[in-house]
């Protein structure tokens, strides 16, 4: 089932490697790479580094060493392992940890030596310089302490095995050798040495065996000692031991000293019998010398051995297994923060495959659409495909026309259904205006089904796109213009002539959208009044039609003149900066002032773009120049204003700065220019409205760059849209 | 049978967000081309997940079906001429036909992918109406003979018609069906969606199980490693100070010095949390508090950011130059700083003389103290927190960037209650602070208050991080 794969480049896209090469130093080599037992080095050299990267507050950045884990591949512990042997303070962090052995040798070693001493030291002072020895005395004197800490040592193992690293000898030990390896070396390597060796040891299993291993060492050797000083001292001198008691009895006494003599025994040890167990009682100085001594020395040693140095010599050598066994089986904590924040570095989440089955290039050329013939003589046909029932009711109202409703469809049998019908038809439609929404993603399934109803019906097609409002609040601007654009190459692709694609918002409709569709159907609405912004909006067409580049600013002013006149005509109010004074010295403050609050209204969110900035700025000053020429009708170019044209809106775009000098305006382009005067027409139109409504309401109108129009095509295109919008935004603000 | 690696197709009508959801599940921006329209992704892309550095599901990314009503029509055509009732077969034919070559293409590149794969993702878009066509690709998707799970995607848009496509598809059989939304991200949502097609794959049950714990942990170790990053900022912040001697001039300089190495701090503090949630710097945006190629806009110390948290600056608070400082000015006797208890100060004294008792030389000295103030402290903590939450929760799909919209998730102690008694005990010990180039590295103790302040900052991460969807 393997077809289809072209070979895959298992290439990590996610982090690709800098090029350290050329700009480092070559790396240091690693340290050498160890095997099998010395894993549990590099796990303490990679806690090591943690510590060091945490104390430091930041990663140890180091793309070569970085890259290599990544390479060496494995889980995420063997590549920070991996990591850590190729870091260049590896080495120095090698160092420092070979240096806290060492210190912790050296305090072990002399703690050895004390304990070893204190044994010998003990044994002596038990026995004592007198001839009588009081077996049970020594004993007890000798076992006693290394007993009561054996039994220490097992409660705390099986009830709360943390306090061991608090209170045990071995605790002790290797808190010393930390400090003299503290006091033998500064730096940050044995700061991180010693954090680490506390995260690793002083935790887990590992570290309770360590000090247990440790305790039991020393233990075992103060035993040593005593059972040495022991050995020495009944060699060379005589004793002869007895036992005493005052509360308890003989009964006692002789079943104890048989029952712990019994392990010696086994061992070889030479005991003391019944009857010489009870010779040996204390009878008082200077009584008959005692008997067997040589017995009562083998018990003497019998019982140290077996009750003192044989369970820690037993235990010593458990510990050390477990040590063994515990290293080898510690594993790094992944969890812990510092090892996470490698993760990104080390551990890509994915790697690509790259691309498996390619892009053949572009699509087949659409088959060519046959020609719409206008033969038609029935009502013109309606036909909803994919959008939900519009809010204005369906079939949607457009006054006088009849139509033949086909429904909204969606499915295939439906589609089939319609096509029938419509090939079926006695009297064809003129047109089909099929209705689709904005909101749907134009593809080549609709785009199939558009050709089948022009080729098989031989009807002329009209598109019109609805649902603007639903994609609007889902997108922004830009997506919505891109989107209008695929439809409008859609229809193109299907034949449909570029003027019978329309955008109506049939959720939204007003008589101005109602007048599109009218159009669109070849019926002009009688009763539609054209209102003062209509022909502002056509004015500003014809206008982009005669302008061939971009517009300079005589011709925009010309026409924003025009534009003021429409509404002259109709006597609406003029807004407070175009009420001029007509004193021309004045003109030029007029002119700022104009500009900055044209500027001033425009929303925040606006003013941020530079574009629309400038474009706001010059409908201002536009503006009232064009106020200027109908006061007192002069020729528009033979004002001298032009050179405080730019002064204006350069003051008004920054108005921290005093303008130096002549300033030249800021050139707009086709879609900039006609913004500038569709604002200047919208400007006019909301007259009486409130400075804080009218800001409002360009924020919801406005996009968030001004459009950038090709042609006059596109300029209307924008307008119409621009004239919906403003239409539906404006029964919301009734003055 | 169980296989070594799991192969999954991620298919769906174009233009519903498949790329996206790849980007997020992938953790990479980079991922294919993503644009608004029909036909962007016309290739078939792969990416394989890995867990622990161990490729096991391999992910591939297909055009989006485009015209599934023609093809149907094309399907149905042919079976009725040869009257075959496999369809499994039938497809086959269709792949092996030259129209799958020519008008078909992209449906064929995408059944043929379908076919080498062992499940499909379908991706929706819960804001489209269901249509005939998504029946259509339904159909033709079941008669591959593979098992699909339905993934929603923008379900947290306000459009989303989420219980009609449930309805929908349940009707179809479907019932395991996967929430998502790649510009809003759930905790859980990424989850749910390997348990659902975990509840579908027998074969591959314990390899989708490894995949979900590892998410699971990885989810975890990301919350408190940012809980152990602020934790940092805000022990070197606090325990941070700078003396001067009261002259003025000296003063403003160290305030503007002290300003700037805490502003530094913060970068970096949030430097790290981006890198560590595998996000770069120009990803981050945000509405009310902008964060900008990776900088926070607003300045740490005006008055505005704190109002946008709705921190009260505190009775004392210094305007101008010392805003957002806390200024001890030993004044004719005993003060030992703002907001020391005289306790814990004693306290402090007795184990700690030789460092205090330089303070205190200091200050009968006429020497002054300068800090960053508890508000200061809040609004670090509050701005990390936020931070925090958004990268935890955001998808790598969003075009859009960030919008850290709500001060009011981040916890209400910060804002309005006692500081955490470790930030008091940092004050106390200056040496804890690694912005002071004179402190010494060892200090075990800080790092005991480190793990403790990040334990409750993590608290703080978890009860913030609730799930938006269920199911």
């Amino acid at each position: 089932m393997d077809f289809c794969y072209t070979s895959a480049a298992m290439v990590d896209r996610r982090l690709t490697p800098l090029d350290p090469m050329s700009a480092s130093p070559s790396p240091p080599p690693p340290t050498p790479v160890p095997q099998g037992s010395h894993e549990f080095a590099d796990r303490l050299l990679a806690e090591s580094i943690r510590c060091l990267e945490e104390s430091q507050g930041a990663m140890l950045d180091e793309p070569d060493a970085e890259r290599q884990a990544r390479e060496a591949g494995g889980s995420f512990e063997q590549r920070l392992l991996h990591r850590a042997r190729h870091l260049r303070v590896s080495a120095d962090l090698q160092r420092a940890l070979g240096q806290l052995r060492w210190a912790s040798l050296i305090i072990l070693v002399l703690a050895g030596t004390l304990a070893f001493a204190a044994g010998l030291t003990a044994g002596s002072t038990a026995l004592g310089s007198d001839e009588d020895a009081n077996v049970y005395w020594i004993l007890g004197s000798l076992l006693s302490l290394p007993i009561l800490t054996l039994l220490l040592w097992l409660v705390l193992w099986w009830l709360r095995p943390s306090a061991l690293h608090s209170l045990t000898l071995g605790s002790a030990v290797l808190a010393l050798a930390r400090r003299l390896d503290r006091w033998l070396h500064q730096g940050q390597a044995a700061w991180a040495a010693t954090r680490a060796s506390v995260a690793v040891f002083g935790g887990g299993a590992l570290g309770r065996w360590l000090l247990s291993a440790i305790t039991h060492g020393l233990w075992a050797l103060f035993l040593g000692g005593c059972l040495l000083m022991l050995v020495a001292v009944l060699a060379f001198r005589q004793y002869s031991f007895y036992w005493e008691t005052t509360i308890l009895s003989e009964q006692s006494y002789v079943p104890l000293t048989r029952g712990l003599a019994w392990l010696p025994e086994r061992l070889g040890f030479s005991t003391p019998g019944v009857e010489q167990i009870r010779a040996s009682r204390w009878e008082g100085a200077g009584q008959a010398p005692r008997l067997a001594p040589g017995a009562w020395s083998g018990f003497l040693l019998g019982s140290l051995v077996v009750y003192g140095l044989l369970p820690r010599l037993l235990l010593l050598a458990l510990s050390l297994f477990m040590i063994h066994r515990e290293s080898r089986r510690y594993r790094l904590d992944p969890g812990l923060p510092g090892f996470e924040r490698l993760r990104p570095r080390l551990l890509p989440v994915a790697t690509s495959l790259g691309v498996v089955d390619p892009d053949p290039g572009p699509n087949p050329l659409p088959p060519t659409p046959a020609p719409q013939s206008d033969v038609g003589t029935g009502p013109p046909a309606l036909l909803g495909l994919e959008i939900a029932p519009p809010s204005c009711g369906w079939p949607p109202p457009a006054q006088d026309i009849a139509w033949w409703d086909l429904g909204i469809i969606n499915t295939r049998e439906d589609f089939r259904r319609v096509l029938t019908a419509l090939s079926a038809a006695s009297e064809p439609p003129r047109l089909l205006v099929v209705i689709c929404s904005l909101a749907t993603t134009p593809d080549r399934g609709i785009r199939n089904q558009l050709l089948r109803l022009g080729r098989e019906t031989t009807v002329p097609l009209a598109l019109v796109l609805t649902e603007g409002q639903r994609l609007r609040v889902r997108e922004r601007h830009a997506e919505m213009d891109q989107r209008i654009h695929h439809w409008r190459a859609l229809g193109s692709e299907v034949g449909i002539d570029d003027t019978r694609v329309v955008t109506v918002d049939l959720d939204h409709l007003t008589p101005a959208s109602q007048a599109v569709l009218a159009r669109l159907i070849g019926t002009e609405s009688s009763r539609a009044v054209a209102s003062a912004l209509d022909e502002a909006f056509a004015l500003i067409v014809t206008h982009a039609r005669r302008w061939s580049v971009n517009p300079g600013s005589a011709e925009q002013a010309e026409l924003q003149q025009q534009i003021l006149q429409c509404y002259r005509a109709r006597q609406r109010h003029w807004p407070g900066f175009l009420q001029l004074s007509g004193d021309p010295r004045r003109l030029g403050a007029e002119l700022q002032d104009g500009a900055r609050q044209m500027a001033a209204l425009l929303p925040g969110r606006l003013r941020q773009d530079p574009r629309w900035l400038a474009t706001g700025a010059m409908t201002g000053a536009l503006g009232c120049i064009a106020a200027a020429t109908l006061l007192t009708p002069v020729a528009i170019s033979g004002l001298p204003l032009w050179a405080g044209l730019g002064a204006a809106v350069a003051f008004a775009m920054n108005p921290g700065q005093k303008p130096t000098g002549a300033l030249e305006a800021p050139a707009l382009d086709l879609g900039e220019a006609v913004a500038s005067a569709a604002l200047f027409a919208m400007l006019l139109e909301l007259q009486g409205l409130e400075e804080q409504a009218i800001t409002e309401f360009l924020d919801r109108l406005l996009p968030a760059e001004p459009p950038r129009l090709e042609d006059a095509g596109a300029v209307a295109h924008w307008l119409d849209a621009l004239r919906q919008r403003f239409d539906a935004l404006r029964l919301e603000y009734r003055p | 049978m169980s296989e070594a690696v799991l192969r999954v197709a991620v298919v769906g009508h174009t233009n519903t967000g498949k790329t996206s959801l790849l980007r997020t599940l992938t953790r990479d921006p980079d991922f294919g081309q993503v644009a608004n329209a029909a036909g962007t992704t016309r290739h078939v892309e792969g990416v394989k997940l890995l867990i622990d550095g161990e490729a096991l599901i391999e992910l591939y990314d297909t055009p989006g079906l485009e015209d599934s009503m023609g093809l149907l029509d094309l399907l149905e055509e042919n079976q009725q001429e040869r009257r075959f009732r496999d369809w499994l077969a039938q497809i086959q034919r269709f792949l092996d036909s030259p129209v799958a070559s020519e008008e078909f293409e992209q449906e064929a590149k995408v059944l043929r992918q379908v076919l080498a794969c062992h499940a499909v993702l379908y991706v929706i878009d819960a804001r489209d109406r269901i249509l005939g066509k998504h029946r259509d690709e339904l159909e033709i998707l079941a008669r591959c003979a593979r098992p699909v799970v339905p993934v929603l995607n923008f379900v947290a848009s306000p459009e989303a018609l989420t219980r009609e496509w449930r309805e929908h598809l349940s009707r179809a059989a479907m019932h395991a069906v996967a929430e998502f939304d790649t510009v809003v991200v759930a905790e859980t949502g990424e989850l749910r969606l390997f348990e659902k097609l975990k509840s579908l794959l027998d074969p591959f049950d314990g390899l989708l199980s490894r995949l979900i714990e590892d998410l699971k942990r990885r989810r975890e170790n990301l919350r408190l490693a940012s809980a152990d990053l602020i934790a940092d900022l805000l022990l070197d912040v606090a325990a941070y100070r700078l003396v001067v001697p009261l002259a003025s001039e000296e003063a403003e300089q160290a305030m503007a010095t002290l300003k700037h190495t805490v502003r530094e701090r913060e970068q970096r503090c949030v430097d790290e949390l981006l890198a560590l949630h595998r996000f770069r710097a120009g990803d981050v945006v945000s509405q009310s508090f902008p964060i900008e190629e990776g900088r926070w806009g607003l300045d740490l110390f005006s008055p505005t950011s704190l109002q946008t948290f709705g921190i009260r600056a505190g009775s004392g608070a210094a305007a101008g130059a010392a805003a957002g400082l806390a200024v001890d000015v030993l004044s004719a006797g005993i003060s030992l700083g703002v907001g020391t208890a005289t306790g814990a100060a004693l306290g402090a004294l007795f184990s700690t003389a030789r460092q205090h008792g330089r303070r205190i030389a200091d200050r009968l000295r006429g020497f002054s103290e300068l800090r960053a103030s508890d508000a200061t402290l809040r609004l670090l903590a509050l701005r990390q927190i936020a931070l925090s939450r958004a990268l935890i929760r955001r998808g790598h799909a969003a075009q859009e960037q960030i919008r850290l919209n709500a001060p009011t998730e981040a916890g209400q102690d910060w804002i309005r209650g006692r500081l955490p008694p470790v930030l008091g005990q940092a004050k106390l010990n200056p040496h804890w602070s690694r912005l002071d180039p004179a402190s010494r590295e060892d200090a075990t103790d800080r790092q005991a208050a480190r793990d403790q302040l990040a334990a409750l900052l993590g608290a703080t991460l978890a009860g913030g991080l609730d799930t938006d969807h269920g199911g």
